[in-house]
């Protein structure tokens, strides 16, 4: 496993979450579990420059960083696949292509107008990478099935060639046998060098994908677990907020 | 599958399919009820008919631009009123009366910085307050209108400089100059929205601004660049027809907003954003144009135009909301 890529300390923002504090290397999954409302995604939205951290620091590669937007973020190679792809992910009137390039189409110049053909370059190779089924690029994206609009969303990132890649709830609302293809695909990621975050309420997909998990409840961190001291008992209590209870 | 056939034709090419109509039937009935001896679908009439669309058309391109992007802008009457003013007057400030005629360049010039100014002001608005931009540019168009107001009264304000006249009358390839910059204006609008840069984020924008966001688009510029191209397209608009005028009433201008956003909506684009083209709008203004005229030759008078308008732009919409239905299984909300 490679170096530290992401490292986070003592990050708090407002009432969303407190105190988060945790690292991620390259070629490592780290899942985030948690009940729907224990503050994952808002970490994601702080880390992607969505939000202001009200205290901690975030360091990129041991450089602490402070990251005002979006843009911010993307230029310092942390990529965000959202919870809501229709919302937040997709532009759904817009073709296969023009959704993959859009976070780089303004570095895709020749003259004054787009380069259409390094556009259908991108498209091509990561329609092929990640086996995007569509007749072709001039698709509307809002056509195409829930895994394939994933896969068009991942692709977009991975075309971005981040150091950190988010994925919050990657699975939600796709089929089966897209779920596992994607599972195989964060893997693969990994493997490949990448950072990855992935944030899932779905226990089997965490335990299945992730290297080390952090247990999350109400906003706070409660433990942080490697692949081999993890179990579905311990890892529920841990997100129920169980122990916190009986100690207070 | 060929009811999709027939309602997919009717969105991308109806407003062409509703001018052919308007020809056929004003021709016709021209045929009838008009009272002069020229036929309607005579060359002259629709090269002045193009001539006419002009002022209309080249802020309705600007417009487009805007919707696409999801904003509205309504102070654009009041913009072209600044600027026609600003033109006519400045030709005779004393600090140009050496120029000569080139203080026709100077005017142009002049003019069009205070449209691109207006219309940037109003973006920078948008984007620093976040207030709506229909809320935003009410405002503006009250108060560019109280300028106007303030600026010389009840008062026309004229000035004719022949040289400029002739250069507004003339004639290249038979087409006055008034079209010309309404063909070259939405030629380059086209350029734009579809091959660079900024039209695609604009696009993006107006569709799902989330994910614009989502994808480190910087919002706010975009719009901002959008409201100063509508500017200026009014200021070139005024520019081009008080080039030939030569006298502004401070009560021009007025309702122009409501005109253009009727022919750029006639042209298909969406008033939530993110779906128009160019082409489409120019389709509106004909339309519109038509219309008004054609109604004028079979002897209607004005306010009957502007009802029968108001009619056919909401059945427009109503038609255009059935097509879109997706079927009745939809939601009803």
């Amino acid at each position: 496993m490679g170096d530290i890529a992401l490292e986070v300390r003592g990050l708090s923002c407002g009432k969303n979450f407190t105190d988060i504090s945790f690292h991620v290397r390259r070629g490592e999954v780290l899942g985030f579990y948690g009940l729907v409302g224990a503050g994952r995604t808002e970490i994601a939205e702080t880390l992607f420059g969505l939000r202001d951290p009200s205290a901690g620091e975030i360091l990129l590669d041991g450089e602490s960083v402070r990251i005002g937007s979006p843009a911010d973020a993307i230029a310092r190679g942390i990529s965000l696949v959202p919870e809501d792809r229709k919302g937040q992910g997709l532009v759904l009137g817009m073709n296969c292509r023009d959704n993959m390039t859009l976070p780089q189409v303004d570095k895709m110049r020749s003259g004054p107008f787009i380069a259409q053909g390094t556009e259908i370059e991108i498209f091509d190779k990561y329609k092929d990478q990640l086996d995007i089924r569509t007749p072709g690029w001039r698709q509307q994206v809002g056509n195409l099935s829930g895994g394939n609009q994933q896969k068009i969303v991942i692709g977009k990132w991975l075309s971005m060639h981040p150091t950190v890649l988010i994925v919050d709830e990657p699975t939600r609302g796709i089929d089966v046998g897209s779920k596992s293809e994607i599972h195989r695909l964060l893997r693969g990621l990994a493997a490949e060098g990448y950072a990855v975050i992935v944030i899932s309420s779905e226990m089997p997909e965490v335990l299945h994908v992730a290297d080390r998990i952090v247990a999350m409840y109400s906003g706070r961190i409660m433990r942080t677990f490697t692949s081999e001291e993890v179990t579905e008992d311990n890892l529920i209590q841990a997100i129920s907020g169980i122990k916190a209870e009986a100690a207070a | 599958m060929k009811t999709g056939a027939l309602s997919e034709a009717l969105k991308k090419g109806g407003i062409w399919g509703f001018i052919v109509l308007e020809l056929i039937f004003f021709s016709v009935a021209g045929q009838f009820l008009s009272l002069s001896n020229s036929a309607f679908m005579d060359l002259d009439n629709m090269l002045l008919l193009l001539k006419q669309s002009a002022p209309i058309g080249i802020i309705a391109m600007g417009m487009t631009m805007v919707m696409i992007n999801g904003n509205i802008d309504l102070s654009v009457g009041a913009t072209y009123a600044i600027a026609a003013i600003v033109l006519l007057d400045s030709m005779t400030w004393p600090i140009f009366a050496g120029l000569g005629d080139w203080v026709i360049l100077m005017s142009w010039t002049l003019a069009l910085l205070v449209g691109t100014a207006l219309g940037a002001l109003n973006g920078l608005i948008v984007w620093k307050t976040g207030v709506d931009a229909f809320i935003v540019t009410l405002g503006s168009m009250l108060g560019f209108r109280g300028l106007v107001f303030m600026f010389n009264g009840e008062n026309p304000t004229s000035n004719l400089n022949w040289t400029l006249v002739d250069f507004a009358e003339a004639e290249v390839l038979g087409l006055a100059t008034a079209t010309w910059f309404l063909l070259a204006v939405t030629l380059v609008v086209w350029f734009i929205m579809t091959r660079t840069v900024h039209g695609r984020n604009a696009y993006a924008i107006g569709d799902n601004r989330e994910a614009a966001v989502n994808a480190g688009i910087r919002v706010g510029p975009h719009m901002m660049i959008n409201f100063a191209i509508i500017g200026f397209l009014a200021a070139l608009s005024a520019v081009v027809f008080y080039s030939e005028s030569g006298s502004v009433n401070p009560n021009d201008g007025q309702l122009f907003e409501l005109w253009v956003i009727t022919a750029v909506v006639l042209g298909g684009t969406k008033i939530t954003g993110g779906a128009g083209s160019p082409i489409g709008t120019f389709g509106g203004v004909i339309a519109i144009q038509l219309l008004r005229k054609g109604l004028g030759h079979i002897g209607a008078d004005t306010s009957t135009v502007n009802l029968v308008i108001g009619l056919i732009l909401i059945a427009v919409l109503f038609i255009d909301r059935q097509l879109n239905v997706k079927g009745k299984q939809e939601l009803r909300i």
